[in-house]
């Protein structure tokens, strides 16, 4: 074994070993329960129960279409929130969406001139 | 003690990524939230000022990059974590994917549900990739774990990787992207989640939507001018990019 790679090899020892412990003990105390639907959905990652629910028979050009829906993910809450909370929203938000677009300029132009010097 | 520009955006955007991969990874769904003990408001906190940081990092070297290319010069940079080739590539385009996929789904909004969904579909799964290039990137520069001694030749750009301290600090990081893989696999590979964990991850969705950002986000997204703005200055930037390439190509092909 290449020495250099050593602590690697042990880290990845300890975690495997971390991973079979922690499996095996999930499954030896698993009881099958009933479940309901919502249970059957939500037992899904948010991605996948997502793209089942919305996005496995769409088009490219629904994907691109931003439309007014009904009964979308409407998530147009927050009961109580402190200012401190707003303006981290605002910041947090604006931050993202400033940047985003200066961030893609910025990858076009290195892929493009940096395509052949890979 | 002098750090250089490439090494210390490599170290904090490392931190970054970690930070936003244990968050990130407690709200995939009702089989993950017990990494944060299906404390999804934390985690959404935490993500979200974490991927301000992401997106900073990630435009702070984009920029040096981009100007670099605008002056001729070679990029020097020995730590950089975008390069044109292998890794380097591969760590730009997962990065810049992850921040438009995350960009739609910040607000998850009402307009297009279709397309939140699938962006958070490939928000998830291009974080297991990236996530495995990581690991992949740790192995290739195992020889940064080895204490106390380090050979100067790969560490050249700086001393500071021979410092006690900073090799503790490796050791950390690179056990928490180890804790984040296998929060992945445990999670995966485990029993399908039960009635108590969904309704857990469910009533951690609920706080989120309504004492953290999650919430909030939803309901600027309809009326924030700058989210509004951010399409039209995409294709100008977009335009201007690529004009200035071709520039940038032509000229050095006259050279």
């Amino acid at each position: 074994m290449n020495p250099t790679k050593l602590h690697f090899w042990q880290l990845t020892g300890v975690f495997v070993l971390l991973v079979i412990v922690a499996v095996g003990l999930q499954w030896h105390s698993y009881q099958v329960q009933e479940k309901n639907m919502m249970t059957q959905m939500m037992g899904q990652s948010m991605g996948n129960m997502m793209r089942t629910m919305h996005a496995s028979n769409v088009t490219t050009a629904q994907l691109l279409t931003w439309r007014t829906e009904n009964g979308g993910m409407g998530n147009s809450r927050q009961k109580e929130s402190t200012e401190s909370m707003q303006w981290m929203n605002r910041f947090t938000t604006n931050t993202i969406f400033i940047l985003l677009p200066f961030i893609m300029a910025g990858t076009a132009f290195l892929l493009i001139v940096w395509h052949n010097l890979g | 003690m002098n750090i250089r520009f490439d090494f210390a955006i490599h170290w904090l955007f490392a931190v970054v990524f970690a930070i936003l991969t244990i968050s990130g990874v407690a709200m995939i769904g009702a089989g993950f939230g017990w990494l944060l003990q299906y404390d999804i408001a934390l985690a959404d906190y935490v993500h979200r000022i974490a991927a301000v940081f992401f997106v900073v990092l990630t435009l702070i070297y984009i920029g040096s990059e981009v100007m670099n290319d605008l002056r001729g010069n070679i990029s020097r940079h020995r730590w950089g974590i975008f390069k044109p080739k292998k890794y380097g590539l591969f760590t730009l385009t997962t990065s810049v994917m992850l921040i438009l996929s995350g960009a739609i789904i910040w607000g998850s909004d009402d307009t297009n549900s279709a397309a939140v969904a699938f962006a958070m579909f490939v928000h998830e799964k291009l974080t297991y990739v990236a996530l495995a290039g990581v690991i992949w990137h740790i192995y290739q520069k195992a020889h940064a774990l080895i204490w106390p001694r380090f050979p100067k030749e790969e560490g050249g750009a700086t001393n500071l990787m021979l410092e006690p301290g900073f090799k503790l600090f490796i050791w950390v990081l690179v056990t928490a992207y180890f804790f984040s893989a296998a929060a992945i696999i445990i999670s995966a590979a485990g029993p399908p989640p039960g009635n108590i964990q969904v309704r857990k991850f469910m009533a951690g969705m609920d706080q989120a939507m309504d004492s953290s950002l999650m919430g909030l986000a939803g309901k600027d997204m309809g009326v924030n001018p700058v989210i509004k703005l951010t399409p039209l200055v995409l294709v100008e930037t977009l335009l201007a990019a690529m004009a200035t390439s071709i520039l940038v190509m032509w000229r050095r092909g006259n050279k």
